[in-house]
């Protein structure tokens, strides 16, 4: 190759040698080159000093040469260099069009202030979830009149998420301030994700559990978050198509349809230790039961147990699910304690499981103190309890249960008949053909199931004051002298246990528990404290069951509740629900119940009292109308178990025990009965709106405020032969209506209710024709404030009212009907609890009998 | 292990109207009617449920077997006949008049009843003689019912002794037409 030198330029730009610029390899030569094919060398570098505002012409000094030595035309831009110019290019072109090019840069300072140029933005395809790149570096423009300008240096980062990036390039300059510029950064994704809908299961553990879809896999070569969003979730069980949409971060989107299954496999509820027993080898026979958890998807629950609440559990059992209740008997309960828990099973599949519930193993013990003398018996007698307790007393300290008897038979025979009273001054029968009524006993099924829960608990033998009239004081007397050895016992111990129970007990908070006589005694025993205090000992709880009430005891101070048996053939008056009426202080903060329980008979409380009261012609029922001992036996088990643990151990009054429930199911099944169980209730905190005693009443009520009755057929109050069925002791009204329409309003003067949770009454059906047919009442509720809006419910939303029961000595029995407020609130949300003007109650109801006739009572708000 | 549903969900009423039915047909049936003193009675044995320690009668029921051996109630052994009611003298220091007051003995008399014919209860027996009652009693030994009048004397004659109860003004059970004294 020949070269050809061409002078262009004024300026020659020479390398660091003074040598002109290389030329590049023209490939002179090779096929399919021009003949005339250039080259051309630019300077490694064009220095320019320093330009002026306004710019400076470029000149350079280029090599340019042909292969075959043909004239070629050399052109360099710019022209000029102004500010910002970073470098320039060179083309050598023959007279074929052949074409060769240089660049160069050029270095120089310019008038006026420095400056960095930025690239102003850079858009390249995304390669990966980052992308590499190299951002342009920034001209550096010096200033002829500053310092030097050192190399620029940027924030990029190693590589760039899709999106916008600002990359802030910085440049230090002597003596002045540091110079910035900012390259835009783009990095697109024109690629949408990927996305897989494969059907899901999802499991719902429990009712009020949020349901979790997982969301399907998205993918996306440019995004390693690709956000993915199901709308609407599922909100109930069931197969479910949801529409998902996938987004990667430059806003493309795929979809697909997911198919989703929601299984309820809830946790079983109301998990307990429903009973327990000391089996003959010493150890702990429990059972447990619980309610179904209500998931339809589970087939099976898992039974497990553990020596410590938080495990580890271990399986003990596997049951088949079913709807309702269930129970299930552990014959080898660890001793001291043992932990259960449920897990409901779908398949192989886990769902809810249960908190655990401590079951304690029983120990068995019991004292026999002989010729003791007891303040208010008037003869030396017999301390006689029978204790069953935790075996591990270090886990207390425990509540004090006591259980006191009735009158009964004290000497046993030996051939299965009845037993026969011996009047004697001590426990034991003294006539050496019997042996001794184990009275105290009967409840041992009781305490059992106490103790493996958590009560020390004692039942005292009153055989010494069996077989005698009265003696009702006496008994009361016995629980405080017994009461006085246990508070020993507790504190520093003594014979006959020693330390047994030294410190073992909480005797601020003993429960009563009496049967017939012994109903009546624990009774009274509240006021029989109150007047002969024993220190450190106080009674919270007290629960009677077919209750005698030959002395009249009002018990106040305490909780209180009543088991009227509406078959009892003893105590036929079921006299315990004037105890209850008694006590019923508004301004005792305590709960009282009072349950009359239908087919229940007198003895069967007690197991020991083997022989149906009913035998014979002082017959409430017949044994077809009875539900049975273990039935019996199996409610007051369970029913005893939730009354102690609200009023002795604070927790909450269950609703059906407040009257705003059925029977649970749980009672059901361990009764294997359906059980009709008709309530009153009175919370602690009341407010007594009318309670028809009083000046003024019925036509005035307790507020000050007018009552009105209108369309009724008969009185309003009953006394005297119209009140032959009623015996309870609370004034009561008895509306009775045919055809017409009636009511009841009972005004209210602005009532402030907020603060207050149900409004509560009590009503009985009466034993009278007018109510012939009826099975349950049924009336409107209503309530109107000072707006005029009105709120109504009709009393079976909320409770019920049956009419009658089965007993030869039928009575006009009370019960209690709560109607929330949230359920008036409910039926008009503007109702303003603040001014309650007026309550009404409307009968007939349109549709249902058009006659009828109830006492009404114990008209009240109440908190809980 | 057995699992069963609840009742039917209104089974209050469903309980409450059978219970009605079965009592229409009691007072049909005219179980009011006279009084008569039972003797000794059965066990009750709940032996019909299911399963062992699935309900609370199947728990019984096996803890029953475990302890006898075996399901049957106890063998009820003939008893030999006692009078009704014996009345003889005795030897006490006081006794009751028949008008609620206790008062020295003038010439007591024992007034022992059956008592196997009337189990101890939570009720209180009365003994009612023409228009005296006696409410005092004591059982000297199983099987006995006493009451101690204090003057015989004082007891009137020819009119019905029958035996009442606390409480139940409607319930009596007649012992004899007429009082025999020794």
């Amino acid at each position: 190759m020949r070269r050809v030198a061409l002078a262009l330029a004024v300026l020659v730009a020479l390398g660091c040698d003074g040598a002109p610029p290389p030329l590049s390899d023209a490939g002179c030569g090779e096929p399919g080159r021009p003949a005339d094919q250039p080259s051309i060398g630019c300077p490694a570098v064009v220095e320019l000093g320093c330009v002026e505002e306004g710019g400076a012409p470029l000149d350079v000094d280029v090599a340019a040469a042909s292969c075959d030595g043909s004239p070629i035309t050399v052109t360099c831009t710019p022209e000029r260099v102004v500010a910002g110019t970073t470098g320039g290019t060179c083309a050598a072109v023959a007279p074929s069009g052949a074409r060769a090019e240089c660049a160069f840069p050029i270095r120089y300072r310019v008038r006026g202030p420095a400056s960095l140029g930025c690239t102003p933005s850079v858009t390249v395809a995304c390669t990966s979830a980052r992308t590499a790149l190299d951002v342009p570096r920034p001209s550096v423009m010096a200033s002829c009149d500053g310092g030097d300008v050192g190399d620029p240096t940027s924030d990029a980062p190693g590589a760039f998420a899709v999106g916008v990036t600002s990359v802030t390039w910085s440049a230090p300059v002597s003596g002045g301030a540091p110079l910035a510029c900012v390259t835009r950064v783009e990095v697109t994704d024109a690629t949408p994700p990927s996305l897989a809908c494969a059907p899901v299961t999802v499991t719902r553990t429990a009712p009020d559990a949020a349901i979790v879809v997982p969301a399907p896999r998205a993918t996306d070569a440019c995004d390693e978050d690709v956000e993915v969003a199901l709308a609407p979730v599922p909100s109930a069980r069931g197969t479910h198509t949801v529409p998902v949409t996938a987004t990667d971060d430059a806003g493309g989107t795929a979809r697909c349809d997911l198919e989703v299954t929601v299984r309820d496999v809830f946790a079983p509820v109301g998990l307990r230790v429903i009973s327990a027993e000391l089996a003959g080898d010493g150890t702990t026979d429990v059972t447990l039961g619980w309610e179904d958890g209500g998931g339809a998807d589970a087939t099976a629950v898992r039974l497990e147990r553990a020596t410590a609440p938080d495990g580890p559990f271990a399986a003990i059992a596997t049951l088949d699910a079913a709807p309702g209740a269930a129970t299930y008997t552990d014959a080898e309960a660890p001793a001291p304690v043992a932990y259960y828990r449920l897990v409901a099973l779908a398949g192989a599949v886990e769902g809810g499981v249960t908190a655990p519930v401590r079951a304690l193993s029983i120990a068995a013990e019991g004292y026999h103190l002989r010729d003791e003398a007891v303040p208010g018996i008037g003869f030396r007698t017999s301390l006689y309890g029978v204790v069953r307790a935790p075996m591990d007393l270090s886990r207390g300290p425990f509540p004090l249960v006591v259980f006191l008897h009735g009158n009964h038979g004290t000497c046993r025979p030996a051939d299965g008949r009845e037993d026969q009273c011996e009047t004697r001054t001590v426990h034991d029968c003294q006539d050496a053909r019997f042996t001794t009524t184990p009275n105290a006993e009967g409840y041992l099924y009781l305490q059992e199931t106490l103790a493996a829960s958590g009560y020390v608990t004692v039942s005292l033998s009153a055989n010494a004051l069996n077989c005698r009239d009265g003696f009702l004081r006496e008994r009361t007397q016995l629980i405080l002298e017994h009461l006085r050895r246990w508070r020993g016992w507790a504190g520093a111990g003594g014979p006959p246990f020693g330390a047994t129970f030294a410190g073992a007990l909480d005797l601020s908070r003993v429960a009563l528990v009496g049967h017939s006589r012994g109903g009546e005694a624990v009774a009274g025993a509240p006021a029989a404290l109150r007047a002969s205090p024993i220190e450190g000992v106080a009674i919270a709880s007290v629960l009677g069951i077919g209750s005698t009430d030959y002395e009249t005891p009002t018990p106040t101070g305490v909780a209180f509740a009543a088991v009227l048996p509406a078959c009892d053939a003893d105590v036929t008056t079921l006299e315990a629900l004037r105890q209850y009426d008694r006590g019923l202080d508004p301004y005792d903060p305590r709960d009282r119940a009072q349950v009359l329980f239908l087919g229940a008979n007198h003895n069967y409380f007690n197991r020991e009292w083997r022989f149906d009261d009913n035998d014979g012609a002082r017959r409430a029922c017949t044994s077809a109308q009875q539900v049975g001992a273990a039935a019996q036996r199996g409610m007051l088990e369970i029913v005893l178990a939730d009354w102690l643990r609200a009023t002795v151990e604070g927790a909450p009054t269950p609703a059906y025990l407040r009257a705003e429930a059925g029977t649970p199911a749980l009672i059901d099944f361990w009764a294997d009965r359906a059980l009709d169980l008709r309530w009153s209730y009175a919370g602690p905190e009341r407010l007594v709106v009318d309670d028809f005693a009083g000046a003024g009443a019925p036509l005035l009520n307790d507020l000050g405020e007018s009552n009105l009755y209108s369309g009724m057929i008969a009185d309003i109050t009953c006394t005297g032969t119209c009140a032959r069925n009623f015996s309870h002791r609370v004034s009561a009204v008895r509306p009775a209506w045919r055809d017409a329409p009636a009511q009841m309003s009972f005004a209210l003067g602005g009532l402030d209710a907020t603060g207050w949770e149900v409004l509560s009454m009590r009503f009985a059906s009466r034993i009278a024709t007018i109510n012939d047919g009826i099975t349950e009442h049924d009336l409107a509720i209503r309530v109107r404030d000072a707006g005029g809006t009105t709120a109504e419910v009709t009393l079976r939303a909320v409770g019920r009212v049956p009419h009658r029961y089965t007993s030869r000595f039928e009575q006009e029995i009370l019960s209690t009907v709560r109607v929330p407020l949230s359920a008036l609130r409910a039926a008009a949300p503007g109702l303003d609890l603040g001014r309650l003007t007026a309550l009404e109650l409307g009968m007939p109801l349109p549709g249902g009998a058009p006659a009828g006739s109830v006492w009404m009572s114990d008209l009240e708000l109440a908190r809980e | 292990m057995t699992v069963r549903a609840p009742g039917p969900i209104d089974r209050w009423n469903a309980a409450a109207l059978a219970a009605l039915a079965a009592g229409a047909l009691f007072a049909t049936l005219g179980c009011a009617g006279p009084d008569d003193p039972s003797p000794s009675r059965a066990t009750v044995v709940d032996a019909r449920r299911e399963g062992a320690g699935t309900t609370r009668a199947s728990r019984e029921l096996a803890v029953a077997a475990e302890a006898r051996g075996e399901l049957a109630p106890p063998r009820v052994a003939p008893v030999a006949p006692r009078p009704l009611v014996t009345v003889r003298r005795i030897e006490a220091s006081e006794g009751e008049d028949g008008r609620g007051a206790l008062v020295a003995a003038v010439d007591a008399v024992a007034i022992e009843l059956d008592a196997e014919r009337f189990e101890p209860r939570a009720r209180d027996p009365i003994l009612v003689v023409g228009e005296l009652s006696f409410t005092r009693y004591t059982h000297p030994s199983p099987g006995v019912l006493r009451f101690v009048a204090a003057d015989a004397g004082a007891l009137p004659r020819g009119v019905p002794l029958y035996l009442s109860w606390s409480g139940e003004p409607d319930h009596r059970v007649s012992i004899a037409d007429a009082l025999e004294l020794p």
